[in-house]
């Protein structure tokens, strides 16, 4: 699959409304409940944000308090400062808005106006400092040609892709597959589950790329409590953790599809020489 | 969308996993399957990414990062 196949699938399929999400013809997602959806699955697992997963998980269904919810995105400190860099990229005020938190999670048209420099700024404000690169060692520099999509922070920032390279296994692909937004088919639907059928991150020793199909069961609901998204076998979806997401417009699948491919390609490619470093040696 | 934390040990919880305690006094279970060496003692900081624990911070050290992290949240 190439960035062009994919830019033409997008141009040729431009429906899904102004967030480009849910599929065709149906209501907006307001942004907050967009968050929720992709938040909630890492929250419920105490990896990130806010200890109480049940606020989150109430909000994404149906009757959502969006000003608590926009309270309770703030406090997510790995997502929010990118929600903000595309936001003012952008000339957006309102961090929130359903397209600055699709760009963010699935990858839209708002991604290529964050500049690179703005970019590398906004990593090196963030991870570069001392107290911080304690805890994230491997941010030594935005990667060429990377997006502000969720995958960069997976595959850039995330210690797994280093440990992965040093020869660590373990469970480091498999977090890096989890975590990233991944896309899939829908093939059955029985109550809280889904049966979905995806492709798999791969590592060879040294890079890693979209590897072979799995059939997965993730969750769409908890007990009955989840958002609100009628899914039929057939349908594409965004999943992350063990959940179903939202389902994929065409247009939307193509931008997850290439922002992937892109920061995918950026951990991959070779590191660039620091100028600075080079004229001393 | 997670970012790496800092834990203290609280206690073994089992066999490769020890209940800690994160900066807010949060407690967690984490698991040893990705932290080289012996299992870490009690009151021992780690540095814990979604839910595995990856590296040891001396505790000087993580004692100096917890207090910047509390202070830069106003907490």
């Amino acid at each position: 699959m190439s960035r062009d196949q994919l830019a033409g699938d997008r141009e040729a399929s431009a429906e899904g409304g102004p967030e480009g999400v849910g599929a065709p013809d149906e209501p907006a997602t307001p942004g907050p409940v967009l968050f929720a959806r992709y938040a909630y699955p890492p929250n419920s697992l105490g990896y990130c944000g806010p200890s109480d997963p049940a606020a989150l998980l109430e909000a994404a269904s149906d009757g959502p308090d969006l000003d608590g919810l926009g309270r309770l995105a703030a406090r997510f400190e790995g997502a929010w400062p990118y929600l903000q860099l595309i936001a003012a990229c952008n000339g957006i005020s309102d961090p929130l808005e359903a397209r600055v938190v699709e760009a963010y999670w699935v990858g839209n048209e708002l991604v290529d106006r964050v500049s690179a420099p703005a970019l590398a700024a906004s990593l090196s404000d963030r991870f570069q400092q001392p107290a911080i690169q304690l805890l994230e060692s491997s941010m030594s520099a935005a990667p060429a040609g990377g997006v502000p999509q969720h995958s960069l922070h997976v595959f850039a920032v995330y210690p797994w892709l280093r440990l992965l390279r040093s020869g660590k296994k373990g469970p480091a692909l498999e977090v890096l597959d989890r975590c990233r937004i991944r896309w899939g088919h829908v093939e059955a639907v029985t109550g809280d589950l889904v049966t979905v059928r995806s492709q798999v991150l791969s590592f060879d020793g040294s890079r890693l790329a979209l590897g072979a199909e799995r059939v997965e069961q993730a969750r769409c609901s908890l007990d009955g409590v989840g958002p609100a998204i009628e899914l039929r076998p057939g349908d594409t979806v965004s999943l992350h953790w063990d959940w179903v997401c939202d389902r994929l417009s065409p247009a939307a699948l193509s931008w997850l599809q290439d922002c992937t491919l892109r920061n995918l390609a950026a951990v991959d490619a070779p590191p660039v020489p620091d100028p600075a470093v080079e004229r001393e040696a | 969308m997670c970012v790496s934390r800092l834990h203290r040990v609280l206690r073994t919880a089992g066999p490769g996993s020890v209940d800690v305690e994160n900066i807010d006094g949060k407690v967690h279970r984490v698991s040893l399957l990705t932290l080289d060496g012996p299992a870490p003692e009690p009151g021992e900081w780690l540095v814990v990414h979604s839910g595995y624990a990856i590296d040891r911070v001396d505790a000087a050290e993580a004692e100096a990062v917890a207090a910047e992290l509390r202070l830069s949240a106003g907490t």
